[in-house]
């Protein structure tokens, strides 16, 4: 904590040498981030970048009484929602569709998916599915919260979530018997 | 309640989720952030050391545009001096009386070169003529012409000329358009559309009534919760920025720029006219009546770091240490490698083993070498101007200075450790400003006048009050 410490104020000085630093710290698994809610590694660099620039610009707002990582992860995701709305590519399938309340599944299978293969199975989801199934199953946001972030109610953020994780275990479970795994359920 | 145990499994797979950028997206970053500040500071110490540094190669080229003789090239024998009639003044003791020996004598006799520049016209034979002198001991030297030999090796001073080239390039990357951005809990982005519109009445049709009354209670608690959080951490900060203030700043002083003595502030006779001696005997001898000159600028410079903290919104003190380098330069006569003792007042003698005599073929530079702690009272012209004017006392103590003081009995310009003040004051005045008042590191330059309150050399010797103008940078090491 101290040397993150130390090396926020050299940061502040604008010192290259510690921005690099910082960056490096924290660069991959932001990169995790940003790619979770994107269709492409390459999208995700663009967060990335967009993302660190504003880090380093907003670094003087970190008020230090909570983790430096959890505070850059915030920034990666607003970043991310950023690029979502004013990219072409992204921007019809963000509209979120007109649904009625899903009901609630109970399932909870057991996850024997390696972490890239799960992230893929994400990022395959719609844009408006996947994006809320991030924010709340990943990043733990409210579907109040995920209501104002994204401009929609909370009732709407519920439907959309309930569906896409529906749909999410359909896929898990098709990948299980497509590679001939055993079931897993759990009770 | 839903079992939260799939969204816990992909949580903890997803922490795990990392990729390495490509190189080029650090470049990118980097691209976009403002340019470090250090060459900023690069820029104004260069800036600094071209203006100072072309003010002095000037300054120097103005006092080195008359003849300069190398010093101890112009040994002359002490004949002159005799001649002159200052040793039959008694203000200059015999030789016989200081210790010296023939053997000694002889060796300086024999090195009688002199530049015949400094010989006032008409005086050349009475110059010449060989002279004999009764020693109190009984016996009789002979000196030779003292102006057979030609010992003029003045060399003249190539004018020096320098550019100073910077190349400065300014950025003004784009930075407002961030600042403002809520990166904590965003709840500026309203963008439903009208279909967006449509799903919410739909679903939210779909709710149950008292769903939403908790999301609202709960909001609604939150808000106040943030609200009140804000502003206890406002109080802090402001709290806290206040005894920030308040605290000792420290930094690094440079300055450079020009040096002279003065009998006093508001006198502009020479400092050598003041200087005391023995009024008894004739000064007319061999010279003529050779007035002092006057002393020239010189170049001046210091070093230091210095303290400093705010009394309130426009007053601040500061101190420091800071090593002074004082030079001038006064034009002389040729050195004499002779004993001599030398009759200031009643009580004051100097036994000096070489001097200057009055002339003006030599530029000797005084050098002194001090040390000073400067109590300074700085007033900001208003609270948000970057202009201040600053004055205030600081003691000086004098580490080593080979400077002359004139004796107008004998006309010789002599050197000796005892003679200097080791301890005294200066008065400062100087005004200056700050230079990226916002940074976290401004920059402070300025103007800053120096008067010795107390003299340099002791009362019996005359007085030299240090005078000196420099341009000052200030770089703090903290804000």
């Amino acid at each position: 904590m101290e040397q993150d410490l130390q090396l926020i104020k050299d940061c502040l000085k604008n010192n290259r040498a510690s921005q690099k630093q910082l960056y490096n710290q924290y660069a991959e698994v932001m990169l995790g981030v940003c790619y979770r809610y994107t269709k492409s590694v390459v999208d995700a660099e663009d967060v990335l970048q967009e993302g660190f620039i504003r880090v380093f610009k907003n670094l003087h707002q970190y008020r230090q009484d909570g983790e430096l990582g959890a505070w850059i992860r915030r920034i990666m995701v607003t970043t991310a929602l950023n690029f979502l709305k004013r990219n072409a590519k992204y921007q019809n399938d963000l509209a979120f569709e007109k649904l009625d309340l899903h009901p609630v599944t109970d399932e909870n299978p057991e996850i024997l998916l390696n972490t890239k293969e799960l992230a893929s199975l994400i990022q395959q989801l719609p844009t408006g599915y996947q994006t809320i199934f991030n924010l709340h199953a990943v990043e733990g946001y409210s579907h109040v919260e995920i209501g104002e972030l994204l401009g929609i109610t909370d009732g709407t953020s519920r439907s959309q979530y309930a569906r896409a994780r529906a749909l999410l275990l359909t896929w898990i479970k098709k990948y299980y018997s497509d590679n001939k795994l055993q079931h897993y359920a759990k009770p | 309640m839903q079992n939260r145990e799939f969204e816990k499994q992909v949580q903890g797979k997803m922490e795990e989720l990392k990729f390495t950028p490509a190189d080029a997206v650090w470049d990118k970053v980097e691209a976009g952030l403002p340019e470090e500040k250090k060459r900023r500071w690069l820029i104004f110490v260069l800036l600094f050391a071209a203006v100072t540094g072309g003010l002095l190669i000037w300054m120097n080229n103005n006092n080195t545009a008359g003849k300069k003789q190398p010093l101890g090239a112009t040994d002359v024998s002490s004949n002159n001096l005799r001649d002159s009639g200052i040793l039959n003044t008694g203000l200059v003791k015999p030789l016989s009386d200081t210790g010296f020996t023939k053997a000694k004598s002889d060796e300086i006799l024999n090195t009688d070169n002199i530049d015949p520049a400094y010989k006032p016209a008409g005086k050349k034979a009475q110059s010449s003529a060989l002279t004999r002198m009764k020693i109190k001991n009984g016996e009789t030297w002979t000196a030779d012409d003292d102006i057979a030999n030609d010992g003029s090796d003045v060399k003249n001073h190539q004018l020096l000329r320098t550019k100073a080239m910077s190349k400065i390039k300014v950025k003004n990357p784009e930075q407002n358009d961030l600042q403002n951005e809520n990166t904590t809990a965003p709840q500026n982005e309203v963008t439903a559309s009208a279909k967006t519109n449509d799903v919410m009445d739909s679903d939210t049709a779909s709710l149950k009534k008292e769903d939403r009354t908790v999301a609202k209670q709960q909001l609604e608690k939150d808000t106040a919760t943030i609200n009140k959080k804000d502003t206890a951490e406002f109080v802090k900060q402001k709290s806290q920025a206040t005894s920030s203030q308040k605290k000792w700043r420290y930094g690094i002083e440079l300055a450079a720029g020009t040096a002279n003595i003065k009998s006093s502030l508001f006198d502009n006779t020479s400092v050598y006219a003041n200087a005391l001696g023995s009024s008894g005997g004739s000064t007319a001898g061999a010279f003529g009546n050779t007035a002092p000159n006057k002393p020239n600028s010189g170049l001046a410079f210091g070093i230091g770091i210095y303290a400093q903290k705010n009394i309130n919104e426009r007053w601040k003190f500061k101190t420091g240490i800071s090593y002074l380098f004082q030079s001038y330069i006064i034009k002389v006569g040729s050195k004499v490698d002779s004993v001599a003792n030398f009759s200031f007042d009643i009580n004051k003698s100097i036994a000096a083993s070489s001097y200057y005599r009055s002339g003006s073929n030599v530029s000797y530079k005084n050098k002194s070498h001090l040390l000073e702690i400067p109590l300074l009272f700085q007033y900001r012209f208003s609270k948000t101007s970057p202009f201040y004017a600053e004055a205030g006392p600081g003691v000086v103590y004098l580490l080593q200075s080979n400077a002359l003081v004139y004796n107008s009995s004998s006309q010789a310009y002599v050197s000796d450790k005892n003679i200097y003040n080791k301890l005294s004051m200066v008065v400062n005045a100087g005004i200056g400003t700050t230079l990226a008042q916002r940074s976290r590191t401004p920059l402070t330059v300025g103007f800053m006048f120096k008067y010795g309150a107390g003299s340099l050399v002791k009362s019996s010797f005359g007085k030299q009050h240090l005078v000196n103008t420099l341009l000052y940078l200030r770089l703090p090491l903290k804000k």
